[in-house]
């Protein structure tokens, strides 16, 4: 999966959880001021993560990088790291 | 790879020589009066107990999970679950914090003499309104002042509060912004403004100090933030999963020290010209708890390995804190019934265990709470 590849699926996901339209979604865009996620999405962004990506999503890693692009690039480089690539 | 080897086994025969030799027979005494033995946490320091598995660079023994884990298994073994929660506090509910959060200064400050015992601290969480609720109930706020927070609020039934050098306070910073306005900060119990409103009188863990803090307009600076502000909901969340492992370890021991003495009572005690081991009632209903107790310490022993390997299972871990915590409940709960009168007197240490382990489901995150949780895991 490409990091663009990524960045589409979790786009949906988290417009999923938050209930907006994913191309409202770009890198700049934040997880507290922009989407104001609230606290319960991350349970369900979690095991939505996890069956797409095959890796973790941590919250705290979530919130800590806050911008989109930032943990799409983050979840990108565990499963480069995780296939050996 | 099992999460005990050779050395971990090594350990659990040092450390349950040191709590049987050292603790246990206070016990009952601590237990009479209430007492808390401050004095233990030095020696336990000196001793290397409190810092297992943390960094070496702060003074821990840079182990793996494992001993940890064997400490929260054999700290039962002091017939007193108070106190076992008080130590563990010391160990997996405010130094992981410290650890993962806290700037050089920080852990200077208060990770290195807690892991050596010469200070104690707390976590405090919950508040007069209440704990599960903790987006909507945090009504302890900081007003931002340059360099400081003032901070004005109360905790409630904050372990080790009473007796502690340091809380780390879960505070609103912001007034809008749902779970991205809260942040930790490790506020120094000597601060001005700080003060035990009350220490907690309780059902049972009698030897667990629990108090309820206030804050009267402390001026905190702001370099004792834990990580980064606001984002405190979600440290707690994380790390709250540690303290449910732990303390599901220590419960599971506790409920198989009590279900080890019930055996050898329905061995030893005769009913009908029999001893009670050979009532075919009683012979399935230990039955059936010996299977939970292993099924349960399975599952949890699966969980821990992941965790020692940097894998959080979060939603199985929420599935042990209603589980394993309430099936502890009902082991001590039926062992006691088989003791008869005899477990329900007060020079029974299974009559305290059944008081004691009321708290299990209750403190943590409820069974209710958990099981709301686990069910948003399964997408319901």
């Amino acid at each position: 999966m490409s990091l663009e590849d990524v960045k589409q699926t979790l786009r949906v996901l988290i417009a999923e959880a938050c209930g907006i339209d994913s191309e409202k979604i770009r890198d700049e865009t934040t997880i507290d001021e922009d989407l104001q996620l609230p606290s319960i999405a991350f349970v369900e962004l979690q095991v939505a993560a996890e069956e797409a990506f095959d890796t973790i999503l941590d919250p705290v890693e979530v919130v800590e990088l806050n911008k989109f692009g930032l943990i799409a690039e983050s979840i990108y480089q565990k499963m480069a790291a995780s296939t050996g690539r | 790879m099992a999460l005990f080897g050779p050395d971990h086994n090594a350990f659990r025969a040092h450390f349950r020589a040191y709590v049987e030799s050292e603790i246990t027979p206070h016990a009952d005494e601590w237990e009479e009066h209430a007492y808390f033995p401050r004095q233990l946490f030095p020696e336990f320091g000196s001793k290397g107990f409190f810092g297992l598995n943390r960094d070496p660079a702060f003074g821990g023994q840079g182990l793996d999970f494992g001993f940890n884990a064997v400490l929260a298994e054999e700290l039962p073994r002091s017939k007193m679950m108070g106190l076992t929660l008080s130590l563990l506090g010391q160990t997996n509910i405010y130094t992981p914090l410290l650890e993962r959060l806290g700037t050089r200064e920080q852990k200077t400050q208060f990770l290195e003499p807690t892991i050596r015992g010469q200070m104690i601290g707390a976590l405090g969480v919950t508040e007069p309104s209440g704990g599960s609720d903790i987006i909507g109930m945090v009504n302890t706020r900081a007003r931002d002042e340059g360099d400081f927070w003032v901070v004005s609020g109360e905790k409630k039934f904050i372990t080790n509060g009473p007796v502690a050098d340091y809380v780390i306070t879960l505070v609103r910073t912001r007034s809008e912004g749902g779970p991205y306005s809260l942040s930790l900060m490790v506020i120094p119990t000597a601060l001005p403004g700080f003060r035990v409103k009350a220490e907690l009188k309780k059902l049972g863990l009698r030897t667990s100090p629990t108090g309820w803090l206030e804050f009267e307009e402390c001026h905190v600076p702001k370099r004792m933030t834990l990580g980064k502000p606001h984002l405190g909901h979600f440290y707690l969340l994380q790390n709250i999963l540690e303290e449910r492992l732990v303390g599901a370890l220590a419960a599971l021991s506790s409920a198989k020290l009590v279900f080890d003495d019930t055996v050898k009572h329905l061995q030893t005690r005769h009913a009908f010209r029999q001893p009670l081991s050979k009532l075919q009632a009683v012979r399935h209903r230990m039955s059936e708890l010996a299977a939970c107790y292993e099924s349960c310490r399975r599952f949890t022993y699966s969980v821990c390995e992941s965790f020692r390997d940097g894998k959080v299972e979060a939603k199985e871990i929420c599935m042990i804190k209603f589980l394993v915590y309430e099936t502890v409940q009902n082991i001590i709960e039926r062992c006691l019934q088989f003791h008869g009168g005899h477990g329900f007197l007060e020079e029974n240490w299974i009559a305290r265990v059944y008081r004691d382990a009321r708290a299990l489901t209750i403190g943590g995150g409820n069974s209710e709470l958990m099981k709301d949780l686990v069910a948003s895991y399964l997408k319901l």
